[in-house]
């Protein structure tokens, strides 16, 4: 017969957080301060909606001794244009700032429609966008789209500051390059390509839902390959959200635009690999479906941003 | 245990809260406002809303040291002088309610509307209340008592 | 009653229980009893296996842990209808899950500390997750030892096998039947598990007085079930015991019976008597109460050339997860119904729960109706399609005719029973069956419409009585005692619209105490099956007309005249004829005093009862009734409708439209079409989101641990939102009532859910020609249906898609 096995019991659910210590600095220095003094023992906390729920599952290994809330910190909370050059996010800037402003929605049209999609009016005033990259959820509605506009962050620490392209980012279902000591500063997005036009594209079974797949995309000049560029980035069928780096050279081949759609289409269906697991999300459709979805939606997203026509 | 300053209800309160604590422990069991009631302690039912700092919030993602300072409304401050506010009467006449326990949370959320948003569509009425679950009504009645309210207290221009 | 004009009767009268919106109602969650102590359960990592050891001295030690108990420390059985549970597992564990050890704490926070510290030793076991694998020859047994339970008279289990009731119908000769048909239909139809998800997670409080009394505060259906299951399960006097029915957060079926409230109670008898709370959260709810059983209904029907069904064979399964207690009475109730409203000559059908190594069971609003009439509605439009003929047509061919038709098993329906054939044709009027749905403008959309029709009663022992007390106010008002459970389906102000309606008095001056408690309102069996308007009015307006006897009594000698000329009216008992002969009933309330001082009537209190009429047992054997009666004190009939519009890309489909219509008045239209809507948006749900999902093909092994319930937040099991559910909603009573109901009403609560998933089944059947058998009809199964069945569909819509280049 089968052997004894010892297993903790399961606690399904918790009401109350772990016992922390917690700071609410008003300056970057004093944030990366506080890293640097506690390192794998303190958190950050931005908009806590994703943080709330680790923390009363203790998710978190080892378990959080210091809370480092940001959402004091000014300088995290600016959106800044740079005319002609680029787009910089405070990584405390929440969702709802993101949506109210003008020039996002014409300009970074995915990345506004991408936060507009993101759960519930609730969730949208508190969540941040640093929270969201950094929390590096697999299903996360905000990279692909800041992906399509080849965003980057800027990490720091008391050691100083790098430079991290978004597609760098990611090392896998809620894993990230990001040391201990280090902050999530800014997001950069960089000047959209003239002429580009974007947009994300969420399947999803509710309104208050995470994606089933989600899909960003920037199209500029579709008619002209030697001008063309077309960018593509998914979410929710693989470990990360990812670019999908062959889209753009692909693209560029001078063969009739509905056999590249095709080809990519394939390309972005062989990535399919999403986690599962108890930290897993794959459950919610099958693979069968959410190949279905790439499709149909890659088709769906480039129909209405190169000829304005939406069908879905 | 760290010392905070909450405007509850239009009430200054100073209480003594741990960082283990929620929002939600704190108006519950410190405070004793039970009309605040509480599903998942995940984020996800929006039966924990409050109206804090103006705004919806779950008050289970609220930890109790970070509502420092803050200004709360629960539906026991919507009741003054035994005259009870506008989206509570409609709640009423419109049969906007069921078993109750999804209310208080609607409740706050129709009066932030009706306060906040008074021309809301009714398609912007339900996708603002989105983030709440009632597994009674279906919703219609809840939309209808907040449509009402609005007309309550803005009249039918509103 | 009758002929009068109605003054609160039929009138959108506001709750009775503002106190929800007001901010200040209680509910279990909320109560809390100073000293009281808390308590965490600890699940078990394994769906089969065998406890070795149970290690909680690193527990004990958390600062505050008063005490940990283990199964060993309760040794024995609880249950209603099947006593098969343990009240924390012993010896084995039977699902993922299944709480193992309680830590009791003086505060939660140290309950749940001390919880994540306890470590237990199993040898896992083989398991069992589906009904296919239980019913196997070797299958591992989940309860072994089950000759040696006890359960209720009408309950069959098979000792030696995962079979935990059978129920058994016969009728005429099937074999003749299948004969005589010209057309067959055979299917499989399932529905998975699913979770009711009230938002009042399960809370109990207990504590025992020095005196012995046990008292109990929880969040249930049914004050007086509670008691007696908790009499009987742990052997305690019912005098000793008190269950205080508060605001209760929802139920669903799911807080019918006994809940949990044996473990606060058994640990507050351990502890001294000190008060104990055991508050679930969300995601333990999914885990530590019951869900509603998962569905395999094979069913043949025939049918004659010329619309006439001749013979139904049935198996049906419930997937009763590890404990069956209420899910076996379900399945007795699902094999007794049969085939539904339909009048069918020769009737075969087995009807089994089925023990699995999954979370337990139990009642779900429709009492597995919803499931069955998934099945029977869509096997209807499959026999009319196969025979040419209209589906509306053919139900209005073969449903039943009170007063002729007899049912399954051998019932004459009463000539007042109902009006089933005018709620289909009112149905299909407001559906504008015949007129086919409009073009959407998104030509890669589809949109049909989808019927079904549907019956229920309560499904309730024949001995399911109730009583009512009212008490007559010095201010004329009146209180009213009833233990009545009220879960927000408005069953109280029903009621008082009854007492308001009757006395001629306000609803204001009625007062009905949110707290019922078993010391102090009279008996009423139970809360469930819709029956709560049905059974407690009749037992108030017996109630009434016991206080207007004592009214007329005193008034009579007031005014020197025969009672019978007492009306009473408006507050008021007069002389008939002669309005200045007059008392006002709060003169009368406490005893009348004459103008020497006599005093005459005493305080005035109306007492009633309410039996169910001839209501009968059925025959083990056959399931034919034993003597001529009832199995239900009434049925109510109705019909539902829906348009629907697929999105063939995407697979999803949007309910546009929802016509429900119901052959009985409603006292209040506002709380009736609180629960239509209510109801019809929990059915939509289940018909295209709800699942509990489980590895039962093993898919995930190694990812997951063995067994578990994969789904337990709203994140993976979608409730939906305001802004998901359909708008258009078209509701019809028809005002056909029952004599001996109140004021002619029969209840809805779970009617209202019926109709939805056959309905969508139905119209997807009608948009696409596709049969769908099995729920949800999620998106994925849609396109893989499609994709199987009619390519061609997405195909062109994939047209759509196309560049115009
Ligand atoms: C009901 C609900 C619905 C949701 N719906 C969606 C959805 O539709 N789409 C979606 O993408 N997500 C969704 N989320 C997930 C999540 O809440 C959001 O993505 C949100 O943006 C996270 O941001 P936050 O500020 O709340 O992060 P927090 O919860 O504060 O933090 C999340 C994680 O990131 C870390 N972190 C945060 N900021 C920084 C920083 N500046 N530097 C370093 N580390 C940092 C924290 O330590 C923590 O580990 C939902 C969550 C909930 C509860
Ligand atoms: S309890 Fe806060 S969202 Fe559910
Ligand atoms: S009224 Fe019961 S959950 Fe909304």
């Amino acid at each position: 017969m089968s052997s004894v096995v010892e297993s903790k019991g399961v606690v399904f659910w918790r009401e109350y957080f772990p016992k922390l210590e917690y700071f609410k600095p008003k300056t970057i220095d004093e944030a990366l301060d506080l890293l640097d003094k506690y390192g794998r023992d303190a958190r950050i906390k931005a908009g806590a909606t994703c943080l709330t729920r680790a923390l009363r599952a203790r998710k978190i290994k080892p378990i959080p001794k210091y809370l480092i809330d940001i959402t004091s910190i000014k300088e995290l909370k600016k959106i800044e244009y740079i005319d002609g050059n680029e787009l910089i996010i405070g990584a405390a800037v929440t969702h709802e700032e993101i949506i109210n402003n003008e020039l996002i929605k014409k300009k970074f049209t995915a990345l506004w429609e991408a936060s507009a999609n993101i759960g519930d009016i609730e969730t949208r005033y508190r969540g941040t966008i640093g929270g969201n990259i950094a929390n590096s959820s697999a299903q996360a509605d905000l990279p692909p789209a800041l992906m399509v506009f080849n965003a980057y962050v800027t990490l720091m620490s008391k050691e100083g500051s790098r430079k991290v392209p978004l597609t760098k980012f990611f090392l896998g279902h809620k894993k990230n390059v990001m040391k201990p000591n280090e902050l999530l500063v800014s997001v950069h997005v960089p000047e959209p390509p003239e002429g580009a036009k974007s947009s994300y594209l969420k399947f999803k079974r509710s309104i208050e839902d995470r994606a089933l797949v989600g899909i960003a995309a920037l199209v500029a000049y579709p008619r002209d390959p030697s001008k063309r560029i077309i960018r593509l980035a998914y979410t929710a069928i693989s470990k990360t959200p990812f670019l999908l780096s062959e889209a753009e050279e692909l693209f560029k081949q001078d063969k009739p635009l509905s056999k590249l759609i095709e080809e990519a289409i394939g390309i972005a269906q062989s990535k399919y690999g999403l986690p599962v697991g108890e930290r897993g999300i794959d459950l919610r459709a099958p693979k069968e479906y959410r190949l279905h979805l790439i499709r149909i939606g890659t088709k769906a997203i480039l129909k209405y941003l190169i000829e304005g026509i939406k069908v879905i | 245990m760290v010392r905070i300053t909450l405007t509850v209800n239009g009430e200054k309160k100073e209480v003594d809260v741990s960082i283990s604590e929620s929002l939600l422990h704190v108006l519950r069991d410190k405070l004793h406002l039970r009309s605040v009631k509480a599903n998942c302690y995940r984020g996800e039912c929006g039966i924990c809303t409050v109206i804090m700092n103006n705004r919806l919030v779950k008050s289970c993602q609220v930890l109790a040291v970070e509502a420092d300072g803050a200004e709360i409304i629960t539906v026991e401050g919507l009741t003054r002088d035994g005259k009870i506010a506008p989206i509570q009467r409609a709640f009423i006449e419109k049969f906007g309610f069921q078993c109750g326990f999804c209310t208080p949370a609607f409740v706050l959320a129709g009066h932030w509307i009706v306060n906040n948003m008074p021309k809301a569509s009714e398609d912007e009425i339900r996708e603002i209340i989105s983030g709440i679950v009632c597994r009674c009504t279906g919703y219609k009645q809840i939309v209808d008592a907040i449509k009402y309210a609005i007309m309550l207290a803005h009249g039918e221009s509103g | 009653m009758g002929s009068k004009e109605l003054k609160y009767i039929g009138k959108r009268i506001p709750r009775v229980d503002v106190d929800k919106v007001l901010g200040d109602a209680e509910y279990a969650y909320d109560f809390e009893l100073p000293g009281m102590l808390w308590v965490k359960l600890v699940g078990a990592p394994h769906p089969h296996a065998k406890i070795i050891k149970i290690d909680y001295s690193d527990a004990l030690k958390v600062p505050g842990v008063v005490r940990v108990f283990t199964g060993e420390d309760f040794p024995f059985k609880v249950g209603i209808y099947a006593a098969d549970r343990d009240v924390l597992a012993r010896e084995k564990t039977l699902y993922y899950g299944h709480p193992v050890a309680a830590v009791v704490a003086e505060s939660l926070e140290a309950a749940e500390e001390a919880a994540s510290k306890i470590v237990v030793e199993y040898e896992p076991l083989p398991y069992v997750l589906t009904i296919e694998d239980a019913l196997k020859d070797n299958a591992p047994l989940v309860h072994e030892n089950l000759a040696e339970y006890k359960h209720a008279p009408f309950i069959y289990p098979k000792p030696g096998t995962n079979i935990a009731h059978h129920t058994k119908l016969r009728k005429g000769n099937i074999e003749d039947g299948f004969a005589k048909a010209d057309i067959v239909v055979e299917n499989s139809y399932k529905e998975p598990m699913i979770s009711h998800y009230y938002l009042e997670p399960w809370t109990g409080i207990a504590r025992v007085k020095k005196d012995g009394t046990i008292e109990v505060w929880s969040s249930h259906q049914s004050p007086f079930a509670v008691r007696n299951l908790l009499a009987l399960s742990l052997g305690v006097p019912i005098t000793k015991l008190v269950v205080h029915h508060l605001r209760t957060g929802g139920g669903f079926g799911g807080k019918a019976g006994l809940l949990l409230e044996h473990i606060p109670v058994l640990i507050s008898m351990k502890l001294g008597g000190r008060p104990v709370k055991l508050r679930l959260t969300a995601r333990e709810n999914f885990f530590f109460m019951a869900q509603r059983a998962g569905y395999l209904i094979k069913m043949k029907t025939g049918v004659t050339a010329n619309g006439k069904l001749v013979a139904h064979y049935g198996e049906y399964y419930l997937d009763a997860g590890a404990y069956a207690d209420y899910t076996v009475n379900i399945a007795r109730a699902v094999g007794l119904t049969a085939f539904g409203p339909y009048e069918i000559p020769n009737i075969h059908v087995d009807s089994y729960a089925v023990y699995t190594n999954k979370v337990p069971t139990t009642a779900f609003r429709g009492f597995g109706m919803q499931e069955l009439f998934f099945a029977v509605e869509s096997q209807m439009d499959e026999l009319a399609h196969k025979l040419g003929m209209d589906p509306v047509e053919f139900r209005l061919k073969n449903v039943f005719v009170p007063g002729k038709s007899r049912t399954a098993i051998n019932e004459l329906l009463r000539k007042d029973a109902g009006a089933p054939a005018q709620a289909i044709k009112e149905a299909a009027k407001l559906i504008e069956w015949n007129t086919p749905s409009e073009k959407p403008r998104e030509p890669w959309k589809i949109r049909a419409k989808g019927f079904a029709a549907f019956w229920k009663g309560p499904f309730q022992p024949p001995n399911a009585t109730s009583s009512a007390i009212v008490k007559l106010n010095e201010d004329g008002g009146v209180d009213l005692l009833i233990g009545t459970g009220e879960m927000g389906q408005g069953t109280t102000t029903g009621l008082v619209q009854i007492v308001a309606e009757e006395l001629g008095i306000p609803p204001e001056k009625i007062r009905v105490a949110p707290i019922r408690s078993t010391d102090m309102v009279p008996y009423t069996w139970q809360t469930v099956g819709s029956r709560g308007l049905f059974t407690d009015g009749q037992a108030l307006v017996n109630a009434l007309n016991d206080l207007k006897r004592k009214i007329r009594a005193v008034a009579s000698k007031i005014f020197n005249v025969e009672e019978y000329e007492i009306e009473i009216g408006d507050g008021k008992a007069c002389v008939k004829g002669e309005p200045e002969k007059c008392v006002e009933l709060k003169d009368l309330a406490l005893g009348y005093m004459q103008p020497t001082g006599i005093t005459i009537g005493g305080p005035l209190i109306g007492a009633g009862a309410h039996v169910p009429e001839r209501n009968v047992l059925t025959h083990p054997e056959t399931g034919q009734i034993l003597e001529e009666g009832h199995l239900a004190p009434f049925y109510t009939f109705g019909a539902g409708a829906v348009e629907i519009e697929i999105n063939l890309l995407t697979g999803d489909i949007r309910v546009l439209k929802v016509v429900s219509v119901f052959d009985t008045p409603a006292l209040n239209p506002g709380l009736a079409e609180g629960q239509v809507i209510g109801g019809a948006v929990m059915g939509i749900n289940i018909a295209l989101r709800e699942k509990l999902l489980f590895d039962v093909k093993g898919e995930y092994k190694g990812l997951f641990p063995e067994g578990m319930l994969l789904n337990p937040c709203l994140s993976n099991y979608i409730v939906s939102r305001a802004a998901d559910v359909p708008k258009d909603f078209k509701i019809k009573f028809l005002g056909v009532g029952q004599s001996d109901a109140p004021y002619g009403a029969k209840g809805i609560g779970e009617l209202a859910m019926l109709a939805w998933p056959a309905a969508i089944a139905n119209a997807v059947y009608n948009a696409l020609k596709i049969r769908i058998t099995e729920l949800p009809l999620s998106p994925d199964k849609i396109i893989d249906e499609i994709k199987k069945k009619r390519p061609e569909l997405l195909e062109e819509a994939e047209k759509f898609l196309e560049l115009n280049l």
